[in-house]
C-alpha cells in the first residue's frame, strides 16, 4: 500500500503530479487526440468538460496509464507512463490510482465486500483484514447494507456508491472518474459527488472528473475544456 | 405580485414589526442585494389596502417603525390560493442572451464571451455548492434551486458554443465550394 | 406474414449477429455432424456383425437333397504358408457341379480361386501355392464367397494328382444363401444406440453448451424483434427455425463425415473382425429417424427452453428460478450403491436367485448409480465453489469460485458427463483385464508345449508318412500322448535344421492330409491372439474416453471463451483498476480446474467402488484398471493447462481498455 499520501504535500511544491505532454490519439479514422497538453497538480480536483466525441475520456484513460498514446508522453510523478512496460503501470494503478466510471464497473458475480476488498487483497493484505476495511468504508458511504449482496442484486445508486468505494479504499493518490453520475438521477448524483469529492479532499487526493454536467463540475476547483482532441480552455473555479 | 404574497406567507406565523419581516426574507431568501426597508413598507401598506393585513397594534417611540403587522383570514386564503397555483411559465429574461446576441450582431466574438460567462457560472456554482453543504433543509433547497437555474444556463451556453461552432463549419465549407 | 417469408425472416436474423453468431451456428453444426455421425456409426454396429455372421452362414451351410442331380464334393484342407493360415476348399463336380458362393464357375481341376487378399500376395505367395496345391491362379473369389475383407481363402478343383478320399470329403447339393441367413435382431440396434446415446453425452452437452452461447446478444435480438411487432409465437418460431438450420444442417452433414470414417471402423478391431465398409450400413428406417428426429429434437428443445421464458419487448425475464436441488441427487446414488453393496454381500445366494432377478438388482442399482453420479457429481462442483467462495485467500480463487457459484450451468454441466465416462471406463476395463486374467497367460495347447526351438509340429491329418526323408528333417517322433494327460491320435514332432525351406518342404508333403503343420513362434502366436484382442478392446476404449473428454474439454473451453466476451468490460474496468492478466488467468485456471477434479475425483472413485461391488456381486474377480485410470488423470491435468492457455486469446481481447471509452 502506498505511503500517506501526506508525504505528498512535499512532492507538490516539487513539480505537477501528472503531466500530459502533446498527446495525439486516433481510432481508426477518428482523431481522439490532437497534440493536447496538461498539466496537473497535487491535491487538485479537476473538471474535464466538452461535447461528446471531444476526446475527453481519452483523456482521461491515457492519464491514467489505461490508454498507450500515439505520441506524446505522459509523465506521473516525473516518470514517464509511456515508456514502462504494462505490467508497471498495471501495477502502479493498482497502488496509486482509483478508478470511477459511468457504469458496469463492479464484477457482477462478486459481492459488494469482494469488489470492495479487491484492491486490498491485491494489494497484499490478508483476506480478513481486507473484507473488514470494506465493509467499514461502505458503511462509511452509507451502503453497508449491500455488502453481501451481488452486483445485480442492488439499485444503480447503490452500485454507484460501491464503485466509488472500492476507488477509494485504498487511499489513492490520483481519483479518475468518467462520468460518474451519468446513468444516475439527480439526488443519487449528488450523493455520489458530495461522498467522492469529500473522501478525496479528506485523503488529499487528486481528483480528475469527466464530465458533461455542470452540477458535477461546480464541485472542482479548475475547470478544462477539450475540444476536437485539444485543450480549448483551461480556468481555475476558486 | 410573489414578493407581496411571500410577505403574507412569512407574516402568516405571528404578528411582526416590518423591521422583523425584512430580516426573515432576507435569511431565507438571499439574493445579490438585502431588500430595502422602502419596498417593504409600500408593500405592507398596499396589503392593508387591499385587506390582507391588519394593523394589529402602534408602538410608541420615534422611528418609521412603529406598526405590528397581523394577517388577516384573507390573507390567509391568498396565501392558500396563490400555493396551490402553480406559476405560469413564461421566457425568462436574461443578461447573458443579451450580451451574446449583441455581441453576435456587432462583429465581436461571442464564443469569447460564452466562455467567460461559463467559468463565472461555475465559480459561482461552486460557492453555492459548499454553501449548500451546511445548509439546512430550506437553505439546501434555496441552494438546489440557484444550482439548477445556473445549470440550465451553463447548458445553454455549451449548447449555443456547439451551434455557433457548426454553423463556422457549414460556412466555411460552403465558401470552400 | 406468411410461413415461407417468416422462415426467409427467422433464416436472416439468425444469422444477422455477425461473427458470433456464425460462430454459434458452425460449432452447433459440428456438434450435431459428429453427433449424428457416431449415432449412425453405431446403429451400423448390428447390421455389419450380422453380414459377417451371414457370411459365415453361407459358407458352413450344407444342402443335403438326396434327389439333386447336380451337387460338388468338397474337401475341407487347412493349409498354411509360412505364418498365414488359408482356408482352403478342394472341390469336385458331381454331375455338372453347383458353383461356390463367390465363384464364376466351376471350378475345373487345378483352378485356384483366391480372396482378394491373397490375390494381392500372389507375386510372392503365389508359386509356393501353385507349387503345393497343384493349380494355377484362375480368378479372385467375390464377396459373397468371403468372410471379411482379410480372409484367406481358396477353392480349387480337384487336380487329378491330389489323392484326396470320399471319406475325408462331403456332398452338398447347394450352398447357404442371404435369404436363408437368420434375420437380423432389430432389438440390438436399439440397445447399442441407447447405450452409444448416453456414452455421447459429451457431445450433448457441447451442442447444448454452445446453443446457450451469447444468450445475452440472443436474448436482446428477440426482445428487439418482438419490439418491432411479433407476436410470442412467432419468436418462439423465430427461436425454432435458428436451432432447427442449425441442427439440420449438423446432422446431414453427419452422412458424409460417417462415410468418411467407415473404413476405419470396419477396419477396425471389433473383435479382430473386420468387416468391409459397405457392412456397416445402418437400416434406413432408423438412419430417417436419427436425420429427422435430431433437427426435431433440437428444434423441441429450443421451444422448451423458450416456454418458461417470456420474451416481452422490454427484455427476457425467466419464470424458472435456479434450483440448487442437485443434492436429490446423492440420495439416488446413495440407494444406487447400497442395493449394490447388499448385492455384493449377498453374491453366493444371488446366483440361488436366477438371472433374472440378479439383472434387475444389478441393472437397477447400476442405472440409479449412473444417473447418481452424474448428478452428485454436478452439484458438487457447484457446493463446493459456494462453500468455499467467502472463505478462499487468494484474489483468482475468488474470482473463480465466485464465477462458478453465480453461474453454475455452463461449465459445471460437463462435470457429470466427464465422472461418467471416467467411471464407465474404468469399469469397463476392469471387466476386460479380470476376463482376460481368467483366460490366464497365453499359454500352448496341443502338440505346443512338447516343442523345442526347431521343431515343427503335426497335428491330425492322414498319409502322415515320408517326413524323415525330406532335407533338413533331423528326427520324426510320433506320440499319442499330450500334455494334461489326454490321448489323442497321433501328432508328430518334427526336429528341422530350422529354416523355413523346411517347414514349407513338410507342409507341401502333407498338402493333402489335412494336416495342420504350426512351428513353436506360430504356436505363440495363436496363443497371444486372445489376449490381443482383449488388449485391443481395451485401447478401443481408451481411445473413445479420450475422444469424449476432448469434447468436454472443447465445451468448457466454449463456455471459457462465452464468459469472457460476456463480461469484457467488467474485465476492462478491472485492467484499469489494477488486476494483471496473470491474474485473471489464474482465476480461469480455477474455473476450469474445480469442475474437472470434482469429476476426476468421482470419476475414478465411482470407478474404483463400483468395480469392487459389481464384480463380487456378479462372482468376477475383482481387478483395478490403475494404468488407465493413471493415464487419464495426466490427461484432464493436461486439459485444464491447455484449456487456460487456450482462452489467452480472448482473454487479451477482453481486457481492451478502448472498451472503457464513453467518447
Amino acid at each position: 500500500m502506498s505511503e500517506p499520501p501526506n508525504g505528498s504535500a512535499a512532492e507538490q511544491t516539487v513539480g505537477p503530479l501528472l503531466e500530459a505532454e502533446d498527446l495525439s490519439k486516433h481510432f481508426g479514422s477518428t482523431v481522439a487526440l490532437d497534440g493536447l497538453s496538461l498539466r496537473i497538480s497535487g491535491g487538485e480536483v479537476v473538471a474535464v468538460l466538452g461535447p461528446s466525441g471531444s476526446g475527453k475520456s481519452t483523456l482521461l484513460l491515457c492519464l491514467a496509464g489505461v490508454l498507450l498514446p500515439d505520441a506524446g508522453d505522459v509523465r506521473y510523478r516525473g516518470r514517464s507512463l509511456v515508456a514502462v512496460s504494462d505490467t508497471v503501470r498495471t501495477r502502479l494503478r493498482r497502488d496509486e490510482f482509483g478508478f470511477v466510471f459511468q457504469f458496469g464497473q463492479l464484477v457482477p458475480e462478486l459481492t459488494a465486500a469482494d469488489n470492495v476488498s479487491l484492491p486490498l487483497r491485491l494489494a497484499g493484505l490478508r483476506r480478513g483484514d481486507a473484507v473488514g476495511r470494506a465493509k467499514e468504508f461502505l458503511a462509511s458511504l452509507g451502503v453497508e447494507e449491500v455488502a453481501n449482496k451481488r452486483a445485480g442484486e442492488m439499485s444503480g445508486g447503490q452500485a454507484q456508491r460501491v464503485a466509488v468505494a472500492r476507488a477509494l479504499v485504498t487511499r489513492p493518490r490520483v481519483i479518475f472518474a468518467d462520468e460518474p453520475t451519468g446513468s444516475l438521477d439527480s439526488t443519487n448524483g449528488e450523493l455520489v459527488m458530495e461522498l467522492l469529492v469529500s473522501t478525496a479532499r479528506r485523503q488529499a487526493s487528486t481528483v480528475v472528473i469527466v464530465t458533461h454536467e455542470p452540477q458535477v463540475a461546480a464541485y472542482a476547483d479548475r475547470e478544462i475544456v477539450v475540444r476536437d482532441g485539444r485543450l480549448a480552455h483551461d480556468a481555475a473555479l476558486v | 405580485m410573489s414578493f407581496g404574497h411571500t410577505l403574507l406567507g412569512l407574516l402568516e406565523e405571528g404578528p411582526q414589526h416590518g423591521y422583523e419581516l425584512k430580516h426573515r426574507y432576507d435569511e431565507h431568501f438571499p439574493g445579490a442585494r438585502p431588500l430595502p426597508f422602502g419596498q417593504v413598507y409600500a408593500t405592507l401598506a398596499r396589503l392593508h389596502r387591499d385587506g390582507l393585513v391588519d394593523v394589529a397594534a402602534v408602538e410608541s417611540g420615534a422611528g418609521p417603525d412603529r406598526k405590528v403587522y397581523v394577517i388577516t383570514p384573507a390573507g390567509v386564503s391568498e396565501v392558500d390560493h396563490w400555493i396551490d397555483a402553480p406559476t405560469p411559465p413564461g421566457f425568462v429574461k436574461s443578461e447573458v442572451f443579451s450580451r451574446v446576441v449583441v455581441a453576435l450582431l456587432s462583429g465581436r466574438d461571442p464564443d469569447a464571451v460564452l466562455d467567460a460567462q461559463r467559468a463565472a457560472h461555475l465559480a459561482h456554482m461552486r460557492d453555492v455548492t459548499e454553501r449548500r453543504r451546511n445548509a439546512d433543509l430550506v437553505g439546501a433547497m434555496a441552494c438546489d434551486f440557484e444550482l439548477f437555474h445556473l445549470e440550465a444556463d451553463v447548458k445553454w451556453i455549451q449548447h449555443a458554443a456547439r451551434r455557433l461552432e457548426k454553423e463556422r463549419t457549414r460556412s466555411r465549407k460552403g465558401a470552400r465550394s | 406474414m406468411n410461413r415461407l417469408r417468416q422462415l426467409g425472416l427467422s433464416l436472416k436474423l439468425a444469422t444477422a449477429g455477425g461473427r458470433s453468431a456464425w460462430t454459434r451456428l458452425v460449432l452447433v453444426a459440428t456438434g450435431f455432424a459428429i453427433g449424428s455421425a457416431l449415432l449412425l456409426a453405431a446403429a451400423s454396429i448390428a447390421p455389419g456383425v450380422h453380414a459377417l455372421d451371414e457370411r459365415r452362414d453361407i459358407d458352413a451351410t450344407i444342402g443335403v437333397n438326396p434327389n439333386a442331380t447336380n451337387a460338388l464334393r468338397v474337401w475341407r484342407l487347412p493349409q498354411s504358408f509360412g505364418d498365414l493360415d488359408v482356408s482352403t476348399s478342394v472341390v469336385a463336380p458331381i454331375g455338372r457341379g453347383i458353383v461356390p458362393p463367390g465363384l464364376p464357375r466351376v471350378p475345373g481341376p487345378g483352378d485356384i480361386f483366391a480372396s482378394e487378399r491373397l490375390v494381392s500376395m500372389w507375386p510372392t505367395l503365389g508359386p509356393a501355392i501353385e507349387h503345393r496345391l497343384d493349380g494355377h491362379l484362375a480368378g479372385t473369389i467375390g464377396r459373397d464367397g468371403v468372410i471379411g475383407p482379410d480372409s484367406l481363402t481358396i477353392w480349387e478343383g480337384k487336380p487329378k494328382s491330389a489323392p484326396l478320399e470320399r471319406p475325408g470329403s462331403y456332398r452338398t447339393t447347394s450352398f447357404g444363401s442371404p435369404a436363408s441367413a437368420t434375420p437380423l435382431d432389430v432389438g440390438w440396434i436399439v440397445m447399442i444406440v441407447v447405450v452409444a446415446s448416453t456414452i455421447l453425452l459429451p457431445i450433448w452437452l457441447f451442442v447444448g453448451t454452445v446453443t446457450r452461447l451469447s444468450a445475452a446478444t440472443r436474448e436482446a435480438r428477440l426482445a428487439a424483434v418482438r419490439l418491432a411487432g411479433a407476436t410470442q409465437r412467432q419468436v418462439r418460431f423465430f427461436a425454432a427455425t435458428e436451432a432447427g438450420v442449425a441442427a439440420a444442417l449438423g446432422t446431414w452433414l453427419g452422412i458424409p463425415l460417417f462415410l468418411l470414417i467407415r473404413p476405419a471402423l470396419a477396419a477396425g478391431p471389433i473383435g479382430g473382425l473386420h468387416m468391409y465398409p459397405t457392412d456397416l450400413a445402418p437400416p434406413l428406417a432408423i438412419a430417417i429417424v436419427f436425420l429427422v428426429g435430431l433437427p426435431a429434437l433440437a428444434i423441441g428443445m429450443a421451444l422448451a427452453s423458450l416456454r418458461r421464458v417470456v420474451v416481452s419487448p422490454l427484455g427476457v425475464s425467466r419464470g424458472a428460478k435456479r434450483s440448487h436441488a442437485g443434492w436429490r441427487w446423492v440420495i439416488v446414488l446413495g440407494f444406487g450403491i447400497a442395493v449394490l453393496t447388499w448385492s455384493a454381500s449377498k453374491h453366493r445366494d444371488l446366483k440361488a436367485y436366477g438371472d433374472v432377478a440378479t439383472f434387475v438388482l444389478v441393472g437397477g442399482s447400476l442405472a440409479a448409480i449412473c444417473f447418481g453420479l452424474i448428478g452428485t457429481a454436478t452439484w458438487s462442483a457447484w457446493a463446493i465453489a459456494h462453500k468455499m467462495a467467502a472463505s478462499v485467500r487468494t484474489v483468482p480463487a475468488m474470482l473463480g469460485f465466485r464465477r462458478l457459484d453465480a453461474d453454475p450451468g455452463s461449465v459445471s454441466r460437463v462435470v457429470g458427463g466427464v465422472a461418467l465416462i471416467i467411471a464407465l471406463l474404468g469399469i469397463v476395463n476392469s471387466g476386460l483385464i479380470s476376463a482376460e486374467r481368467s483366460e490366464g497367460p497365453p499359454h500352448l495347447w496341443g502338440v505346443g508345449p512338447m516343442l523345442g526351438e526347431n521343431d515343427v509340429g503335426v497335428e491330425r491329418g492322414t498319409h502322415r508318412g515320408g517326413l524323415a526323408t525330406l532335407p533338413g528333417v533331423r528326427s520324426v517322433t510320433w506320440t499319442h500322448k499330450i500334455p494334461y494327460g489326454r490321448e489323442s491320435p497321433p501328432v508328430g514332432i518334427v526336429a528341422t535344421d530350422g529354416s523355413a525351406t523346411t517347414v514349407e518342404a513338410i507342409r507341401d508333403k502333407l498338402a493333402w492330409s489335412k494336416a495342420e503343420v504350426h512351428t513353436l513362434p506360430e504356436f505363440w502366436a495363436q496363443a497371444r491372439a486372445v489376449n490381443d484382442d482383449y488388449t485391443s478392446f481395451r485401447r478401443a476404449a481408451l481411445a473413445i474416453t479420450f475422444f469424449l473428454l476432448l469434447v468436454s474439454a472443447a465445451t468448457m473451453l466454449v463456455a471459457m471463451v462465452d464468459w469472457l466476451m460476456e463480461r469484457r468490460r467488467s474485465l476492462a474496468v478491472l485492467s484499469a483498476v489494477g488486476v494483471s492478466n496473470s491474474t485473471v488467468r489464474r482465476s480461469i485456471l480455477v474455473q476450469v480446474a474445480l469442475p474437472l477434479v470434482t469429476s476426476l475425483a468421482f470419476g475414478v472413485g465411482g470407478a474404483l467402488l463400483i468395480t469392487w461391488l459389481l464384480y463380487t456381486a456378479v462372482e468376477t474377480p475383482v481387478v483395478f484398471a490403475t494404468g488407465q485410470l493413471a493415464g487419464l488423470v495426466v490427461a484432464v491435468c493436461a486439459i485444464v493447462l491447455g484449456i487456460t492457455a487456450l482462452s489467452t486469446p480472448w482473454l487479451r481481447i477482453a481486457r481492451n481498455p478502448e472498451l472503457l471509452r464513453e467518447a
